[in-house]
């Protein structure tokens, strides 16, 4: 049992270590990036389309379509100018950081119909 | 509502069936044995979608008609149908590919029609026309994506020429309403509703192979 120990322990060692080192596309460590905050564009849907998440959290959007999606704060016509990830193609990936509380609807320009919402507590 | 938007393709998909089977009795023998089964569920689906679209390139026609001829009560009311239509077909998509699809789709086909509205409505001003147009020749990749993403195996520019051709023949309709030239609009408009019969059977056969367990 012992022998067993100390391999676990190196691995442990080593995965704190990797998580410092990693950096988010905000260059957060990507160790404190929750994996659960993820917003998927499939289907011109936004999946899922309500996310409720605690401030200073970071939110990834990531898109899975065959065609250019945004990630535009506001309602379509009045963009609220808090966030615009401008035109993402497929795999292409655009990350926020929430720092207030408040609730923050949002929409894709190219196709208004495709709305969401980031609740911020 | 939505039991009776259903209600209302169930009906025509019924009425049709019905017919097939009427009519099946004054024909010979020979014709009975060679007529086809109208009772399998892609047969079903392929009458419900076609009847589904054609209707919504003939209440088009008769909103932009109205739209064109300064008819205020009769385009609100054939734009009132047209949308009930739309409804209809996202349910038709939704009972195929889930509650998401039909969730996507509605406003995805609802934004065609906007563009379309927008051409009609500007004949005076070419500027905001020509926008018009490019948002519909932009909504067939739009469009493209999204039937590619639900059907793999219609590709995104077949999926986007198809409806490229719906968008055409609409505005070849709209034009020549707003000509007065009503003998070439009527033949245009079933021209675009025939059309729309491409649409549906391809979407069909595909879906049918997509779907083996639903539609055997």
């Amino acid at each position: 049992m012992r022998g067993t120990r100390t391999p676990w322990l190196a691995l442990v060692v080593l995965a704190a270590v990797a998580g410092a080192c990693g950096r988010s596309d905000d260059g957060e460590p990507a160790a404190q990036r929750p994996a659960a905050n993820a917003v998927s564009m499939s289907g011109f849907l936004f999946k899922p389309d309500a996310l409720s998440v605690p401030a200073g959290t970071t939110v990834t959007w990531t898109n899975a379509d065959d065609i250019a999606h945004t990630v535009t704060a506001g309602m379509p016509g009045t963009p609220s100018g808090a966030f615009d990830s401008g035109n993402k193609v497929k795999d292409e990936t655009f990350t926020h950081t929430f720092s207030t509380a408040g609730s923050f609807p949002y929409f894709c320009n190219n196709h208004n119909g495709m709305r969401g919402e980031v609740t911020v507590t | 509502m939505r039991k009776k938007i259903i209600g209302r393709f169930a009906l025509a998909a019924t009425l049709v069936l019905v017919g097939a089977a009427c009519g099946d009795k004054a024909n010979t023998t020979a014709d009975k044995a060679a007529a086809p089964s109208v009772t399998d569920a892609s047969s079903v689906l392929l009458v419900t979608l076609d009847a589904g679209l054609k209707e919504h390139v003939y209440l088009a026609g008769l909103a932009t008609e109205n739209a064109l001829g300064g008819r205020k009560a009769g385009f609100e009311a054939a734009a009132a149908a047209l949308d009930e239509n739309s409804v209809a077909l996202s349910m038709a998509i939704g009972s195929v590919f889930g509650a998401d699809a039909e969730k996507a789709f509605l406003p995805l086909w609802r934004s065609h029609i906007g563009f379309v509205v927008d051409y009609t409505s500007n004949f005076g001003n070419k500027a905001v026309q020509d926008k018009a147009v490019s948002d519909l020749l932009g909504y067939t990749e739009t469009f493209g994506a999204f039937l590619n993403g639900a059907i793999p195996a219609v590709p995104k520019t077949a999926a986007a020429d198809l409806v490229k051709t719906h968008i055409l023949t609409l505005k070849d309709v709209i034009d020549a309403q707003q000509a007065k030239d009503y003998v070439k609009a009527d033949s245009m408009l079933r021209t675009a509703a025939h059309h729309m019969g491409m649409i549906s059977s391809a979407l069909v056969d595909a879906i049918v192979k997509q779907f083996p367990e639903k539609f055997a």
